[in-house]
């Protein structure tokens, strides 16, 4: 999938992808590649700035664990103002995706605008 | 080629360093974990790939000069109204250690007295405003501050504009 076209969706996408528990960014990374069916193809690095910027928003909340290998990781958390973001996004996501398949396939919509 | 690679980033995010350890630190345990999943056979060649599906340091610094341009802005706004209230404070001390030795208060000096007092109105309370004005002069306000100016004589008075 395009890059840019990604981009727009970044952060829609990393919250979903923390919405099945707590994970630290390559871990992130990979539940985003198992569930997009490997169509998402994003420099990985461009993950962490998301990760901060929604820290700093307060959709998410993070804390330094130790893994087994010893490393130290930062695993991030959901919120619940993060929950109540991604709820609300996935709502307007799925009304405008329904608006331009309507659209592409040449359908009348009988809902509201997107 | 991963140290290489952390050395490049360190260089970019060296615009905030208490974010660049937290960066560096996390990127090092993505390329470490990254490369444990990769098949071992040609390390170097391993490492190369792990970098390259990374990014480029630059453009990923790039995109954390906005977050920490947030923080520090965030920051200042605490450190101006910390340091509003603290100016505040030290105008009404003023006003009490006048009236605790009895000295006349300055007129100019006299809407910080009421200042903050819920008995009188808004209007009163914006009237600080031309006072604040009227001490505009640095030297002025830092005597205000820590002396009693009608102690002063009338050569002292009229060099720090008093009448």
């Amino acid at each position: 999938m395009e890059g840019e076209m990604l981009k727009g969706h970044l952060d829609m996408i990393v919250l979903a992808a923390l919405s099945s528990g707590p994970a630290h960014g390559y871990a992130i990374i990979e539940e985003i590649r198992q569930r997009s069916g490997k169509a998402f193809n994003l420099p990985e690095g461009t993950v962490y700035p998301a990760l901060h910027r929604l820290q700093q928003a307060g959709l998410l909340s993070s804390r330094w664990v130790t893994a087994e290998s010893g490393r130290r990781r930062r695993v991030y958390t959901l919120t619940a103002s993060g929950k109540r973001a991604l709820a609300d996004r996935r709502a307007v996501w799925q009304q405008f995706s329904a608006a331009i398949r309507g659209l592409l396939d040449g359908k009348r919509s009988s809902g509201q605008p997107a | 080629m991963i140290d290489a690679y952390l050395k490049e980033l360190s260089e970019a995010l060296r615009f905030d360093s208490a974010l660049s350890a937290i960066v560096l630190q996390e990127v090092r345990d993505h390329l470490e974990e990254a490369l444990a999943q990769e098949q071992l056979n040609d390390r170097q060649e391993a490492e190369r790939r792990v970098v390259e599906r990374f990014g480029d340091p630059w453009a990923l610094a790039a995109q954390f000069a906005s977050i920490s341009l947030t923080r520090v802005m965030r920051r200042l706004g605490i450190v101006i109204v910390i340091a509003t209230i603290a100016v505040m404070v030290m105008m009404k001390a003023r006003v009490f250690w006048y009236a605790f030795f009895q000295w006349t208060l300055n007129e100019s000096a006299r809407p910080f007295a009421h200042f903050g007092s819920p008995r009188r109105s808004q209007s009163h309370h914006y009237s600080i405003l031309p006072a604040i004005e009227r001490r505009r002069s640095y030297k002025r306000a830092i005597v205000d501050a820590f002396s009693a100016p009608l102690s002063f004589s009338n050569w002292q008075r009229s060099r720090l504009g008093y009448r």
